[in-house]
């Protein structure tokens, strides 16, 4: 094993499963998470050189990681997600709580582009430039997107509670 | 701090709070780093492999194109683009035979100005004619005159009409 191969190695060791739950939260499924973090680190590694010269390894394989996930959202015959009042079953593990559950089927109601955002932002601690810089846009329009994330997040959340205090009511 | 910078650090830490129970039971990783390392290997592999075809194909395109530009497979003798022969018959007057017996070159001649003589009246041509290329000798014009223009208008009326030589 070369150098190279053995820095790639420790690097994913390292950083795998960080980058599988930022992928899990971008589009919400884990076996579509661990399928979009090895498409992106096959790409991280085709470039690992040059990346490792710019000294921005993970910067770059959060950057491939989040493209990659929009990109794959954008393919018309991979939209397996839909914005439903239920959840597959299948895609219910059984250990979930209710409110992670609340959560994941609010968070999939967001555009990607805008969960993408919020994901960055809020979860993986990114600035507004760093995020406008990663996702090729305005930092006016990270902050708008972000915004209007949280909001949406937090009108999902309520109307879920909301609706379930009225089902404890009945 | 002020209330904003509070209001934007608790907007902050609910939004991370949220994502973070989202995430719920978190099941084990499937995928080990050496198996990630030899697909990405083979995609690199893959990769080069296509991109060694890619230019072998442009090199025969290449080769191909240029061999038949040098037309090594008889492309001389293969008419040229559009039908238009490059070896062509040098164009040639016809002569035509009018009922008079003299001969009338078809070939469009210059326009010539005719003047009259003054002491004669009769025009002078100040150009010289075109003869035809190939005459006929048992055609031939005895004169020549009646492939003359006619003169101008500009001649007195007393003068004579001119007449063949």
């Amino acid at each position: 094993m070369t150098d190279r191969d053995a820095e790639f190695v420790e690097f994913v060791q390292a950083r795998g499963v960080a980058l599988r739950r930022t992928a899990f939260l971008l589009c919400g499924d884990w076996h579509r998470a661990e399928d979009l973090v090895q498409a992106a680190l096959i790409k991280l590694f085709k470039s690992w050189h040059k990346i490792q010269k710019d000294g921005s390894v993970d910067a770059y394989a959060r950057q491939v990681l989040v493209r990659t996930t929009i990109d794959e959202s954008r393919r018309f015959w991979r939209r397996r997600e839909r914005a439903s009042a239920e959840l597959p079953e299948v895609a219910v593990p059984a250990v979930s709580t209710e409110e992670a559950l609340d959560l994941r089927r609010a968070l999939a109601q967001l555009p990607a582009r805008q969960r993408a955002v919020v994901v960055l932002r809020f979860w993986e601690d990114q600035s507004v430039e760093e995020v406008a810089n990663l996702l090729g846009c305005a930092q006016g329009t990270v902050k708008s997107q972000a915004s209007k994330g949280l909001a949406a997040l937090r009108k999902v959340l309520a109307d879920q509670r909301d609706y379930a205090v009225l089902e404890v009511q009945r | 701090m002020s209330h904003e910078e509070l209001t934007d650090m608790n907007e902050y830490a609910e939004a991370h709070q949220l994502l973070g129970r989202a995430l719920g039971e978190e099941p084990t990783l499937n995928f080990h780093p050496t198996t990630v390392l030899a697909a990405a290997k083979r995609s690199v592999a893959r990769g080069r492999a296509w991109a060694a075809g890619g230019i072998a194909a442009g090199v025969v395109v290449i080769g191909i194109g240029g061999a038949a530009l040098a037309s090594p497979f008889g492309g001389a003798d293969a008419p040229p683009a559009g039908g238009v022969p490059t070896t062509s018959a040098p164009p040639s007057s016809t002569i035509t035979v009018s009922p008079t017996g003299t001969v009338r070159p078809t070939t469009v001649r210059p326009t010539t100005t005719v003047s009259p003589d003054p002491t004669t009246g009769r025009p002078v041509p100040t150009t010289t004619r075109v003869e035809p290329t190939t005459p006929n000798p048992t055609t031939r014009p005895e004169t020549t005159a009646t492939t003359r223009p006619e003169p101008p208008h500009t001649t007195s009326p007393g003068t004579p009409p001119p007449t063949t030589r």
